[in-house]
């Protein structure tokens, strides 16, 4: 391997100078992408917070039938708004039409069918498929249904019957879920970017490495040099993944300190985005940074042009999401087999270290010698690429 | 003393080298004369070690260059037909990239680098990055980085292309400089007059071939020709052959 460290000072130095190479590995990505998704866990923590307790008006159409479950509604913190739509027709066009997030339309003979002991109707109008109504119409159910119940209970007391008797099963809950590992909920994406940024990070150093090369004629006096080629490969695979490694830290750092300002305690969340869980999730998704480089540097020694090394990399960037999405449509417990895969074992190990959880250190060193492992077995193939003439000709 | 015997070579169907076969002594420049395409950069590519032959032998210094490369590589010094610099890196550092690459390191590597510096007159552009570099600047860039580690054994494809008469003169005296030395210098060209003008000894190449070689005089005679450029002419075929 004589010639390796020349090989990876000279391009690291070549990188450097080079002004997309530095900017895509040190800010666009790794600063973009946790910005960009910070922004959007705010906006929705955000929502999700004000919707619940925030005042609200709802439209109701027959409301002065039932002025006591008016009154109700008010004192939960939501205004019916008597006025809007004169029936239950043009309100539901309304709702239909995204006008109105929910509605309340109370029976005509609301106040008849009280005072008969049947059942008083009262409809809860909403569109499903909003994602806006979720949260006003689950109110509204729970104030209305509560208004229900309370009533219910009067009408037995005044029987001289106990309500409780009415209720013989209660279902109470038990959430066990920590503030860090509720945090999940949220940072269960994070790994994907963390993985997005590491393979974007080098990908500019390992194409302009190996198919740029060759395309600005600077690699034929390469390979005319005493040095082999597994030891030019390896120089040229370090140096693309110290850029990969540069890009994970900022985009960690940045994830860190963006949780500072994330409205977390609010959602009854804790980021577990310390220093040390900082470093630790930096060094569990380091191997998959030599594993990213390797993929890279053998698709670009394949391609003829850099257009076309571009082409097969942003594909490549697509297969280590895959085993990410597959556990948040199917979610699986760490296990010694899953750390084999690389991009899942790196999930699974950034997960736990966010929801507060020690680490398995077989299966830390299981995650690691594996992915290391494909890691070398690429980059010795694409070694094999730099024996003579397959790259030149 | 590069020994060349029966190399072939095919891209697909094209026969780039058909059974070429020539020998380039020491202490000599020998000049690879022929037109485009008639396999002189195919065979240097082959004795830089980057290219392999289907079948044949190339032996420099003795050494195969199929079974011991790394040792050829060690010996020579290629200069190959587009200048290949890193434009991110200055003159000296790309000179200094090779000759690390050579083997050369600390104090030794720093004193060749200087030497060949100054040598090919390299001194005012040393420090500038190899970007906006003229073609004359970046031949001599890519001809010290062959040098550096002075090696026995000289490639140099087409090194005058794109030179001005002045620069051209001055890479003629680099290149006698070195066979005075006792170099062996290989040189194609597609130019007859400046094969002329440097070379002991011609090889003229045709579709693959070497069809006459020898010194001048031997190539005037070979030829039945006066004028070495119709030499040239009836060795690779003939006047039909430009058509």
């Amino acid at each position: 391997m004589r010639g390796l460290g020349v090989v990876y000072l000279k391009e690291l130095r070549d990188a450097l100078r080079d002004r997309r190479s530095v900017l895509t590995a040190l800010l666009l990505a790794p600063l973009g992408m946790p910005l960009m998704s910070g922004g959007a866990i705010y906006l929705m923590v955000q929502e999700r917070w004000q919707e619940a307790t925030a005042p609200l008006s709802v439209p109701v159409v027959g409301g002065a039938a039932a002025p006591h479950l008016m009154a109700q509604l008010e004192a939960d913190g939501i205004e019916p708004d008597h006025d809007a739509y004169a029936d239950r027709a043009s309100l539901a066009a309304a709702v239909k039409a995204g006008q109105a997030d929910a509605g309340v339309v109370i029976a005509e003979d609301f106040g008849a069918a009280l005072q008969s002991g049947a059942p008083a109707r009262v409809w809860v109008l909403h569109d499903s498929s909003q994602m806006t109504a979720a949260v006003p119409s689950m109110r509204l159910k729970g104030i209305i249904n509560e208004y229900g119940r309370t009533l219910g209970g009067g009408r037995l007391l005044l029987r001289g019957v106990n309500p409780a008797i009415a209720r013989p099963i209660i279902t109470l809950e038990q959430d066990l879920s920590t503030p860090q590992g509720r945090s999940i909920l949220l940072f269960g994406v994070m790994t994907y970017f963390l993985l997005f940024v590491t393979f974007m990070g080098g990908s500019q150093v390992a194409v302009d490495t190996t198919v740029g090369e060759r395309e600005r004629g600077s690699l034929e006096p390469l390979l005319a040099m005493p040095v082999s080629g597994g030891a030019l490969v390896a120089g040229k695979l370090f140096a693309t993944t110290t850029f990969m490694l540069i890009a994970l830290a900022v985009c960690i750092a940045t994830f860190a300190v963006a949780t500072r300002w994330l409205p977390l305690a609010e959602a009854g969340m804790t980021a577990n985005m310390g220093l040390a869980n900082s470093v630790g999730i930096w060094l569990v998704v380091a191997p998959f940074a030599l594993l990213a480089a390797s993929v890279i540097k053998l698709v670009a020694s394949f391609a003829k042009t850099t257009k076309e090394a571009w082409t097969y990399s942003s594909l490549c960037i697509l297969v280590p999401t895959l085993p990410i999405i597959y556990l948040q449509i199917k979610p699986m417990p760490a296990s010694l087999p899953a750390m084999l895969v690389p991009s899942l074992s790196q999930h699974l190990l950034t997960t736990a270290l966010v929801k507060g959880e020690d680490l398995v250190p077989t299966h830390v060193l299981t995650s690691v010698v594996s992915t290391a492992a494909i890691a070398v077995l690429l980059g010795a193939v694409a070694a094999s690429r730099y024996r003579r003439g397959r790259l030149l000709s | 003393m590069i020994e060349v015997q029966g190399l072939v070579k095919r891209y697909g169907r094209v026969t780039a080298l058909d059974e070429m076969s020539f020998t380039a002594a020491d202490g000599e420049i020998t000049g690879l004369l022929g037109m485009n395409g008639a396999g002189k950069s195919t065979a240097l590519r082959i004795l830089s070690t980057v290219l392999k032959a289907d079948t044949g032998l190339a032996r420099i210094g003795g050494i195969d260059v199929v079974r011991k490369p790394l040792q050829v590589r060690g010996r020579i010094g290629a200069l190959p037909h587009n200048a290949g610099l890193y434009a991110n890196l200055s003159a000296r550092e790309n000179i200094a990239y090779h000759a690390a690459l050579q083997g050369l390191r600390g104090a030794r590597a720093k004193k060749r680098v200087n030497a060949i510096i100054e040598r090919l007159g390299l001194g005012e552009i040393e420090a500038r990055r190899a970007k906006g570099f003229s073609q004359g600047q970046r031949i001599r860039v890519a001809l010290a980085r062959a040098l550096v580690h002075d090696p026995p054994t000289l490639l140099l494809d087409e090194p005058t292309n794109g030179l001005d008469v002045l620069a051209t003169r001055a890479l003629r005296e680099v290149i006698r400089d070195r066979r005075d030395a006792g170099c062996c210098v290989l040189f194609s060209s597609h130019i007859m007059q400046e094969v002329a003008a440097l070379c002991d000894r011609i090889v003229i190449v045709a579709d693959g071939r070497v069809s006459v070689s020898g010194t001048a005089a031997e190539v005037r005679s070979a030829t039945g020709c006066k004028d070495l450029e119709d030499a040239f002419v009836a060795a690779v075929g003939g006047d039909g052959a430009l058509r």
